[in-house]
């Protein structure tokens, strides 16, 4: 029996790429962040109310990732602006290629804020670079508020967090206080921002937040 | 079941190697998979005997060393082990800490028969 020692990276071919999509996207000076959550929390409402908010004032594209149909791509073309729908057939996550791919269609020399919202899911996106600056996790009040301890690679290799549904509160069994433990227990640098895609309350701290990164660069 | 993308990248690595092996044949590989991965150690086997089956490589198995995470305090610079996820410093309750393993996800060796 002969032993040959490797040592190499398992998804090195997916670092590769995406260093060489951060690489491109600080050429051209674009702010990217890619966007987790489980199915049904509010990733395309959330862009849309920021699109609605910030989008005249700052060039923004949109990339969506999803298993099946364009519909989210058409929600955010309304919005007029540059999107690129990636359509996994099944896969459970995006990576740096597929994100690759889609830059090939976008106007980047035109934008300086990209959104990858990747496949609804809080285990696999966790763990595959796509080159962005910043994963931001959103977690919305009907899901529960230990979500965090229950996916702590989310949580963990986020910068910045969402609660989404805030004016469902009254409603739910949700504890914003126990939430905010639990995602600073696993990630206690977290940006943390609460807010209602739908009502539209707490977006303005987001979208102050967003332009606030643009201009620092 | 991002397992299957992992185990696909696996496949790849023992397969480059073994280019420069031609008359071997692979036996076990092992892996290195630390805990804070958001991967399963199950759905990684199963994942990898599923594309491995009818291929050179369906003999192989697949050796998962789990790694647990250890941290590093950056405040009082002690090392200990973190559990249950909870990123606190038990020496001095500093949540600065800098994670030195648990993060990997690497393909260590192989064993050939030749």
């Amino acid at each position: 029996m002969n032993v040959i020692t490797i040592e190499r990276k398992i998804l090195e071919k997916n670092e590769d790429l995406a260093k060489l999509n951060r690489e491109t996207f600080k050429q051209k000076n674009i702010f990217v962040l890619d966007l987790l959550s489980s199915p049904g929390s509010g990733k395309t409402s959330i862009l849309e109310k920021t699109l609605e908010t910030i989008s005249k004032q700052v060039g923004i594209a949109v990339i969506e990732g999803d298993v099946q149909t364009d519909n989210d791509a058409q929600r955010i073309a309304k919005h007029n602006v540059p999107v690129v729908q990636i359509i996994t057939m099944g896969g459970c996550h995006l990576d740096a290629q597929l994100v690759r791919n889609a830059m090939d269609s976008l106007p980047l020399d035109e934008i300086q804020l990209l959104f990858i919202e990747n496949v609804g899911n809080l285990v696999c996106p966790a763990e595959f670079d796509l080159g962005e600056h910043e994963k931001v996790v959103i977690l919305s009040t009907t899901e529960g508020d230990d979500k965090p301890l229950k996916y702590p690679a989310a949580f963990r290799n986020a910068r910045t967090c969402i609660l989404n549904k805030t004016d469902l509160l009254p409603h739910v069994d949700f504890s914003v206080e126990d939430f905010k433990k639990n995602a600073l227990k696993i990630n206690p640098n977290l940006t943390l921002f609460e807010m209602s895609a739908k009502t539209g309350e707490g977006i303005e701290a987001w979208t102050d937040w967003l332009t606030q990164k643009i201009k620092n660069g | 079941m991002h397992e299957m993308a992992i185990a696909q990248q696996i496949v790849g690595i023992v397969e480059d190697t073994l280019r420069s092996h031609p008359n071997a044949k692979c036996k076990t590989v092992h892996v290195r998979i630390g805990e804070l991965t958001a991967v399963i150690p199950e759905s990684l086997t199963f994942a990898y005997q599923a594309i491995t089956t009818d291929t050179p490589l369906s003999e192989s198995i697949l050796k998962i060393k789990s790694m647990p995470i250890l941290a590093e305090c950056k405040s009082c610079l002690q090392k200990f082990g973190i559990k249950d996820f909870d990123f606190l410093c038990p020496f001095c309750q500093s949540q600065d800490l800098e994670v030195r393993q648990g993060k990997e996800l690497h393909v260590e060796k192989l064993e050939l028969d030749e």
